[in-house]
């Protein structure tokens, strides 16, 4: 799992962290059932308060991504694949819309729009 | 117990000096008894208490005054200031205890020291109770330097002072064996004991509302 | 998570000096700085919080019992570390040892021995031919060794070179991963927090200025630079310090994202803790 922390961000440390994590987890560079590091480990790691990276594990367990148990550890949570897919397809709507209001600030056609997705499309 | 630790650490922060006070203890008698032996052992024994007793006492108290912070971090620990200040007159009390012990040994092993009864011992230990029982609070109170002059000036003199309160002392003791000797030595130990512990408590009181360096 | 420690309008006066009405608790498993300048009010408070200074009112409670009826208790532990060693110099390392150890009850012989093994500390030397930083490092050992949940020191690294620093934030964060459940340390050396802290206090002149988690301070403070010109009355109000100088301004602010509205092409930076501190009294310059 790769977490970079940007220092000329201008959102909060905690929402860097949480997002890259949600990101890996989509990504699904951590599989559900992996463990992630301990609290302290991770702040020293990142160079964070551990208060920080204790909000990061309390958010993402109360929006489902990651279950914690004391005095073990705290865990990718198993068997949410329909928050993870809802949460993809909501990841694809986003960038879409971006896409859209992009062109459309561009004066791209949505015909032109859609040819530029089938080529892209077939690149791999 | 956490009180035999703080008697200990006296001894240890004054190593030398109680090399040397044994010594003292151990030749200031047949010294005076060569001297002066119109007293015989009577002036070497009170000589060596107050002596040894003073001086180890003046050492301690240097040693701290040099090194006032370590008081603080005994402090910071559990150690409490009232078991601080305990172990400084349990520390003067052992002193004389061992001068006593010293002395009668002595009167055993060289001829012509003496006497070497309770009378003595009685009577050092009330010069010595009222001693610490006024140098300890005054020190807790005032601080090391302003103490250490006065009773400095007041151990110098005790060699010269100390034979002409001697012809005073017999007026008194005689006085005293009108009583039942066991009454009387009875009353100046309970005496002395009374005056360590209100001194005790003084000095804890003074201690407690000081501000640690 | 439980206070470690709380602490509810400390007041203490002495001479030209007083803390005033301190209120600030530590939470359990983090290392606080406190921090201010020299004649802030650091060493007093921690006087007072262990009870080598009186004080005039004021409530204090470790691990949620009462300072003044648990004295004891709570000092058994403590881990201490207070500067300038505090020792009877005369003595070897294990004579003073002897003294410290008997007053605690859970002093751990096998802790002791591997501090000072790690440290490179002879028992037999005298503390007088040990360096600061040995010294130090041996107040370190001592605190250390008798299983103590909290540690406590005051300007531990004032005085002492880069290496040591680092050696000393690395044996803490041992600490916390191995059962201790709180630093506080007070310092003016604010680089050292920038590695470790998770909270700050700072103080001024006896009173608090503030108690937030370093993060939440990283994310709110920035240092922007922008063009002089645009500076006005207003605009000035929103930094807690300015300098300026003929090619531009450097300013602190709280409140970014009013600044950005004045000055979209601003440049604005993260701060460091010590930019933090300058900016709350007044003595931001760069």
């Amino acid at each position: 799992m790769k977490i970079l922390i940007s220092n000329t961000s201008d959102s909060p440390l905690y929402q860097q962290i949480k997002d890259q994590i949600k990101d890996a987890v989509l990504k699904e560079e951590l599989a559900p059932g992996d463990a992630l590091p301990s609290i302290r480990a991770f702040a020293n790691d990142l160079k964070v308060s551990v208060l920080t990276i204790r909000r990061v594990y309390e958010e993402l367990e109360q929006e489902g991504f990651v279950t914690s148990q004391v005095g073990i550890g705290t865990f990718v949570s198993t068997g949410n694949l329909e928050l993870l897919r809802d949460s993809k397809r909501r990841l694809v709507e986003q960038k879409m819309l971006d896409m859209i209001q992009t062109a459309k600030s561009l004066k791209i056609s949505k015909e032109e729009l859609n040819a530029m997705m089938d080529i892209l499309y077939e690149e791999d | 117990m956490m009180l035999f630790h703080l008697i200990k650490k006296d001894v240890l922060i004054v190593k030398k000096y109680v090399l040397i006070m044994l010594a003292a203890a151990v030749l200031i008698p047949p010294f005076m008894l060569w001297r002066a032996p119109q007293y015989t052992g009577v002036l070497g024994f009170m000589l060596s208490v107050i002596f040894c007793v003073f001086m180890l006492l003046q050492y301690v108290s240097l040693k701290e005054y040099q090194f006032p912070k370590a008081a603080t971090l005994l402090c910071a620990a559990p150690y409490s200031r009232r078991m601080i200040v305990l172990s400084k007159y349990i520390f003067c009390m052992a002193t004389y205890v061992v001068c006593c012990l010293i002395y009668v040994i002595e009167t055993l092993v060289i001829p012509g020291l003496g006497p070497c009864d309770i009378k003595l011992f009685v009577l050092m230990l009330f010069i010595t109770s009222v001693f610490i029982g006024v140098y300890l609070p005054v020190q807790y109170k005032l601080g090391y330097e302003k103490t250490k002059f006065a009773f400095v000036v007041v151990i110098m003199a005790s060699p010269f002072i100390l034979p002409y309160l001697m012809k005073m002392e017999n007026v008194n003791l005689d006085f005293l064996s009108l009583l039942s000797p066991v009454l009387a030595y009875g009353g100046i130990i309970l005496l002395s004991l009374g005056i360590l512990v209100v001194s005790i408590f003084l000095s804890m009181r003074f201690y407690s509302s000081v501000d640690l360096a | 998570m439980s206070d470690i420690l709380n602490v509810e309008n400390l007041n203490k006066s002495y001479g030209d000096f007083s803390l005033t009405d301190v209120t600030f608790s530590l939470p359990e498993g983090c290392i606080t700085g406190f921090i201010g300048i020299n004649g802030a009010g650091k060493t007093t408070t921690l006087r007072t919080l262990l009870g080598l200074a009186k004080k005039q009112s004021g409530n204090i409670r470790f691990f949620g019992l009462e300072m003044e009826k648990n004295e004891k208790k709570i000092k058994d532990r403590i881990g201490i570390v207070l500067d300038d060693g505090c020792f009877y110099d005369e003595l070897s390392l294990a004579e003073m040892k002897s003294i410290i150890s008997s007053a605690y009850t859970e002093w751990s012989e096998q802790d002791f021995k591997r501090y000072m093994e790690m440290f490179s500390l002879d028992p037999k030397q005298k503390i007088n031919t040990l360096s600061k930083g040995m010294k130090m490092k041996y107040a370190l050992a001592l605190a250390l060794s008798h299983n103590a949940e909290l540690l406590i020191m005051d300007e531990p690294t004032s005085g002492l070179d880069p290496l040591i620093r680092s050696q000393l934030l690395k044996v803490l964060t041992d600490y916390m991963e191995n059962g201790g459940k709180g630093v506080f340390f007070s310092t003016h050396i604010t680089s050292d927090l920038d590695k470790i802290a998770d909270m700050l206090i700072m103080i001024n002149n006896g009173r608090i200025v503030f108690q937030e988690e370093k993060d939440f301070l990283l994310d709110t403070y920035r240092i922007v630079k922008g063009d002089a010109k645009a500076l006005n009355g207003d605009v000035r109000k929103l930094f807690l310090g300015i300098s300026e100088t003929a090619f531009g301004f450097t300013g602190v602010t709280k409140q970014m994202a009013e600044v950005q509205s004045f000055f979209p092409d601003a440049i604005a930076e993260r701060p460091t803790i010590e930019d933090i501190m300058l900016a709350n009294i007044g003595g931001y310059k760069k």
